[in-house]
């Protein structure tokens, strides 16, 4: 494993080192299966070792994060209240 | 026995239960001993009409206008009280509603538009949906965080409903309703794998375009915000 000065917050170790570029490409493409924790232990334990060091993919973990958070924003929903009263006449019974 | 069985089934990560209770033909189930309507009704309105403000938003998501949305929310809840009685206890009611309403979607959607459910887009090769990871408009990715943090719910709804359906309904699923890809590969009737797909793309989508708006927008964001 080539050694890398990943702690360091202004790091680009994407781009320095083949191996920790092919560790950044990895922990990229499995972050978001990752953070839905689908995962098994033995899958996510390079990834979450990687993530411990690597700041640029801790950058991308944030992105991830705040898209789903957008998300979340985007589809607030409440149901017209008329509508809970329609269904529960609606009923049989 | 029945506490034991439900404690495994809501840890059930393998769906295998879910499945069990899905594929189940309402029509064909023959019920020995009904209970009454009246305790039925109750238990329904306890049970499954919590649940109203979430299935409203996913058929929101779905139909994109408030009218069929109501339409299709009522339609399953009264296709789902039909089947209530058979629906085993325990079993996962949330997935269960959406798969009626999924398929609620399916019949009314194809009679109404004609037009296939689920087939836009998976065949879009990759090259069609640059990357946003490579391409981002954004300088840097804690820009492109901040910028995401900062975007009005009215542009996400916008974008949201831009992407294809297949991924729309399954970045909601996961995104919003918090459901495993085997929950979603059994609500939606497809493998986990092209959940994942769809999953992945819809979200590079979704972020490419949510990118593009936030370098159109620039700092008018952060005034729209603070007003």
């Amino acid at each position: 494993m080539v050694d890398c000065t990943c702690t360091k917050s202004d790091c680009n170790c994407g781009c320095q080192h083949t191996a920790e570029q092919n560790n950044c490409e990895k922990t990229t493409s499995r972050l978001e299966d990752l953070l839905r924790d689908e995962l098994c232990a033995e899958e996510s334990k390079p990834i979450r070792e990687h993530l411990a060091e690597c700041a640029e993919c801790n950058e991308e973990k944030r992105v991830c994060e705040a898209l789903t958070e957008a998300v979340q924003r985007g589809c607030e929903e409440k149901a017209p209240t008329q509508l809970r009263d329609a269904i529960l006449d609606a009923l049989p019974g | 026995m029945l506490l034991i069985l439900a404690g495994i089934t809501d840890n059930c990560k393998d769906g295998a239960v879910l499945l069990a209770t899905m594929t189940l033909e309402p029509e064909r189930m023959t019920v020995l001993e009904q209970p009454s309507q009246k305790v039925l009704k109750q238990r329904f309105a306890s049970e499954a009409l919590p649940y109203l403000d979430q299935l409203y938003g996913a058929a929101m998501k779905m139909t994109r206008n408030p009218q069929d949305a109501q339409d299709l929310v009522q339609e399953t809840f009264l296709k789902a009280y039909a089947s209530f009685s058979s629906f085993t206890e325990g079993t996962n009611l949330k997935a269960w509603l959406y798969r009626i309403m999924t398929n609620s979607y399916i019949n009314i959607y194809r009679k109404k538009k004609r037009e296939p459910y689920l087939a836009t887009a998976d065949d879009l090769e990759d090259w069609q949906l640059a990357g946003a990871n490579s391409t981002t408009a954004m300088s840097s990715k804690s820009a492109e965080a901040e910028a995401l943090d900062r975007t009005p719910s009215s542009i996400v709804t916008e974008a949201l409903n831009d992407l294809p359906e297949d991924r729309r309904m399954v970045v909601y699923l996961a995104d919003v309703e918090g459901f495993s890809y085997q929950e979603i590969a059994q609500i939606m009737d497809t493998p986990p794998g092209t959940v994942m797909s769809r999953l992945h793309r819809g979200r590079r989508q979704l972020r490419e375009m949510l990118s593009g708006y936030a370098a159109e927008q620039g700092f008018v964001i952060n005034e729209e915000i603070k007003k």
